[in-house]
């Protein structure tokens, strides 16, 4: 049915008023039916699915509207219909509201009614499955109205029955980017439920159940502490806290000691960003300032860090959907100067503020020669999670190529995917849809109207996605068989988890002899069975800088530095990530900084031989080429000292 | 004085509980002994706001109160929410006597919050809101709610 309009039964024997009703409704766009007696009545809902309300008479031939209703709701338990019940004999208050009660209805119109009143009364119900079947779009648009009210806020979000995690980095955006103050709970699928709370856009608190610290290894990574003093701290007998005692001991400032804890605000915020479905509730409150608190332009950092780094590319393109044809066009907050267009993801697409000002849909961009795929989909997600853009009216397609491009990307999409997985790939797409239907026409609306030509490839493309959007809609309404195909799959994906945790021991050896090539080999491998596994940016960008031909160094340098932006918070604390930092700086010639990251890398974890054997190489080449630099007679001189 | 005022009052029948401010980090339940009460009365109008901390602290606080029947009176949209949100925030043996539904006026802005009772405007599976209801210039005013998730709880 067509959002907002909704399939409506009248049970009435008085035919002027049945007839009458049936006019008013079917007028204002609703498909209507009409009975005169409970058989014809229960004939209907066992010939048409999905009828929405049920106006009652009370008083019918052959029994009470009451006992109909009743008798239908059990005959027909798949109709989930909304009952209005009708009379002009049985008006007092007291059977009022005992026929309502019994019959659960949602009103009693007392005849005569105004036909106002019954189109009031239907509209009311359809109206918030209109707004919900477009709520995460709504949600997604916020920063298109500049003056977006509290109140407005909080009825988007309620509005969406189930968000996902990766939708958190705009709700955090928008949060703060609207100066608000409260308190967003996120309840997880597992029934814990973490916190985010807001002061004036500031995030003041951050609440989740994991509070693992990382203290030690950030002031360690951060250049603050030594090892010694942490080492220090953590064996302390007095049992204060690692901060205090730096700072006490005076081997710590307490500015930087904020820092540190905004960084862990971070690493805890990076935790609620997961690929699971979760649901919000934001109330406004009075809550006070803290310190450290993360403002807005510190945001603007991490969000363009947790888009680079967290949320899956595969996501995004599901996202995406909803808006591959939507003209991109620069939101309230855009300005040339935006710091936002000084980060890495939005330049490393080349003159991308340019394109944004001449009307680009999504699919236009991903065609721009030189753009990464990935790029362009964290780089729009960034500018729109920080209001820097919005999607505005559906351009429909200017030719037929136009529509070609889009249908060869979705098929690209789903071709190969089970049913289960292309019904996911529609709810991603449309999550907050108020149902499978809602999404298919969405969904439909997106891919264009059949193209006309049927021997053109388009016309088989689109016949393709049709055939099998529909046979996975019409497979997701067998609960059992989804079910089945979900574990299934589930099976195999664990199966391809640990088929790449092992590989991922064979790519580490590998790397430890040098076997860049055959890293790289197993490393491909990985990615495709377990494209989320800890590390894999890590561990290829060591394989990618350790084999790197000189010829394609640059190219290289770029892919590692793409690869770095998408290392999540997380694993940027362990001794791994300095040292691959230390390859990148030694590969584009900056050998002192990459020494001190060697060196980081063993401050954290002194057993890693890789990076003794690089500050080895590096102090040998030093020397080699002292020996030409150095004065002669030091050269001299270190020539004839006595060996130790 | 913590950001949330508990007052206990206890009488022969059953303790009463009244709270005003926010529920969050800072507060000390233990201080308030609900075990050995056979009824509780539990008065919320005056809460403000709940967060995750304090969500987790009320659950562990109700969970001492041991078989009592509890009985939620006047409770805020605030309330609602983490009611309708998180399995356990009602106990087993908690029962809402009443609540704050919001309402809301499009053309004027105003809000209010109206009051729903158990018996009279709500039952345990059924919501049957005032006819009408008027803002302070007899404006009629819409629930402000999504009644589908906001009355959750009652047929839970």
């Amino acid at each position: 049915m067509e959002s907002g309009k909704s399939r409506i039964l009248i049970l009435e024997d008085d035919e002027t008023v049945g007839s009458a009703l049936k006019e008013i409704l079917g007028r204002a766009g609703h498909e209507v039916f009409l009975a005169g007696r409970p058989d014809d009545a229960n004939e209907i809902l066992s010939k048409n699915e999905g009828i929405e309300f049920v106006f009652s008479d009370c008083l019918l031939p052959q029994m009470t509207g009451l006992d109909w209703v009743k008798q239908a709701r059990a005959a027909f338990p798949s109709q989930k219909f909304q009952v209005i019940l009708m009379s002009g004999v049985y008006t007092d208050k007291q059977f009022v509201q005992e026929a309502t009660q019994g019959a659960q209805a949602i009103a009693f119109l007392k005849k005569p009614f105004e036909m106002e009143s019954v189109l009031k009364l239907v509209q009311k119900k359809t109206v918030p499955k209109k707004e919900e079947s477009s709520a995460r779009k709504v949600l997604y648009q916020m920063f298109a109205n500049p003056t977006v009210t509290n109140r407005q806020k909080r009825k988007t979000i309620e509005s969406i029955e189930e968000v996902s995690g990766f939708d958190l980095p705009f709700l955090y955006s928008l949060l703060a980017e609207t100066k608000s103050s409260g308190y967003l709970n996120i309840y997880n699928s597992d029934g814990s439920v973490s916190g985010i709370s807001f002061c004036n856009g500031n995030i003041v608190g951050v609440d989740v159940d994991d509070k693992t610290t990382f203290l030690g290894e950030m002031l360690i990574q951060s250049g603050y502490a030594i090892p010694k003093d942490v080492q220090t701290a953590l064996r302390d007998k007095n049992n204060r806290r690692i901060g205090s005692y730096l700072i006490q001991s005076n081997q710590l400032s307490p500015h930087a000691f904020d820092v540190i804890l905004m960084e862990q605000m971070n690493i805890r915020l990076v935790r609620t960003i997961v690929d699971q479905k979760i649901r919000v509730n934001f109330a406004t409150a009075e809550v006070e300032m803290s310190n450290p608190s993360i403002d807005s332009d510190t945001l603007s950092y991490y969000l363009h860090d947790w888009i680079a780094s967290k949320i899956s590319v595969s996501w995004l393109k599901s996202f995406y959907v909803m808006w591959s044809g939507n003209v991109i066009v620069k939101g309230p907050n855009y300005r040339d100067d935006h710091p936002a267009l000084q980060m890495s993801l939005v330049k490393s697409l080349e003159v991308l503020p340019v394109r944004l000002g001449n009307q680009m849909t999504l699919t236009q961009l991903l065609d721009v020669k030189g753009y990464s795929e990935v790029a362009v989909y964290k780089a729009i997600h960034f500018l729109l999670t920080k209001g820097l853009i919005v999607f505005a009216q559906r351009s429909s397609f200017a030719n037929p190529q136009e529509q070609l491009k889009v249908l060869k990307k979705i098929w690209a999409e789903l071709h190969g995917k089970k049913d289960f997985e292309i019904v996911g790939y529609l709810e991603s797409g449309a999550m907050g849809a108020n149902s499978m239907e809602d999404a298919h026409g969405e969904f439909m609306s997106l891919i264009g109207s059949q193209p006309q030509d049927i021997h053109s490839e388009g016309y088989t493309l689109w016949c393709n996605i049709k055939k099998a959007v529909e046979t996975a809609i019409s497979v997701s309404k067998d609960s059992t068989k989804i079910e089945s195909l979900r574990q299934e799959s589930q099976r195999s994906e664990a199966e391809g988890r640990l088929k790449a945790a092992t590989m991922m021991e064979d790519v580490k050896k590998a790397l430890q002899y040098n076997q860049f090539a055959k890293a790289l080999e197993f490393l491909a491998e990985v990615s495709k069975l377990n494209p989320e596994i800890q590390q894999l940016h890590l561990y290829s960008s060591w394989a990618k800088l350790g084999a790197i031909d000189p010829a394609a160094k640059m190219a290289v340098i770029k892919e590692v530095e793409l690869e770095l932006v998408q290392v999540p918070p997380e694993e940027r604390y362990d001794a791994l990530f300095p040292f691959v930092q230390g390859m990148l700086l030694r590969a584009k010639g900056d050998v002192l900084t990459a020494r001190k990251s060697f060196e980081k890398c063993i401050a954290l974890d002194p057993s890693f031989i890789p990076a003794r054997r690089e500050i080895s190489v590096l102090m040998a080449q030093n020397k080699k080429q002292d020996v030409f630099n150095m004065d002669l007679k030091d050269m001299v001189t270190g020539l004839f000292r006595r060996r130790s | 004085m913590g950001k949330l005022d508990v007052k206990l009052n206890k009488d022969a029948e059953k303790l009463t509980v009244e709270m005003n401010g926010t529920i969050d980090e800072d507060v000390d339940f233990a201080q308030f002994d609900l075990s050995g009460n056979s009824k509780i009365q539990v008065e919320l109008a005056g809460v403000k706001s709940i967060n995750s901390c304090g969500i987790r602290e009320w659950i562990k606080w109700m969970s001492t109160a041991g078989g009592a029947q509890i009985v939620f009176n006047k409770c805020p949209k605030v309330i609602v929410d983490q009611i309708n949100m998180v399995d356990g925030f009602l106990p087993a043996s908690g029962k809402v006597e009443s609540f704050y539904v919001p309402y809301y006026n499009d053309d004027s802005g105003s809000e209010k919050n109206v009051l729903f009772r158990y018996g009279a405007e709500f039952s345990e599976s059924s919501v049957t809101p005032p006819e009408n209801v008027k803002d302070e210039e007899g404006n009629e005013m819409e629930m402000d709610v999504i009644e589908s998730k906001y009355f959750k709880f009652i047929k839970k």
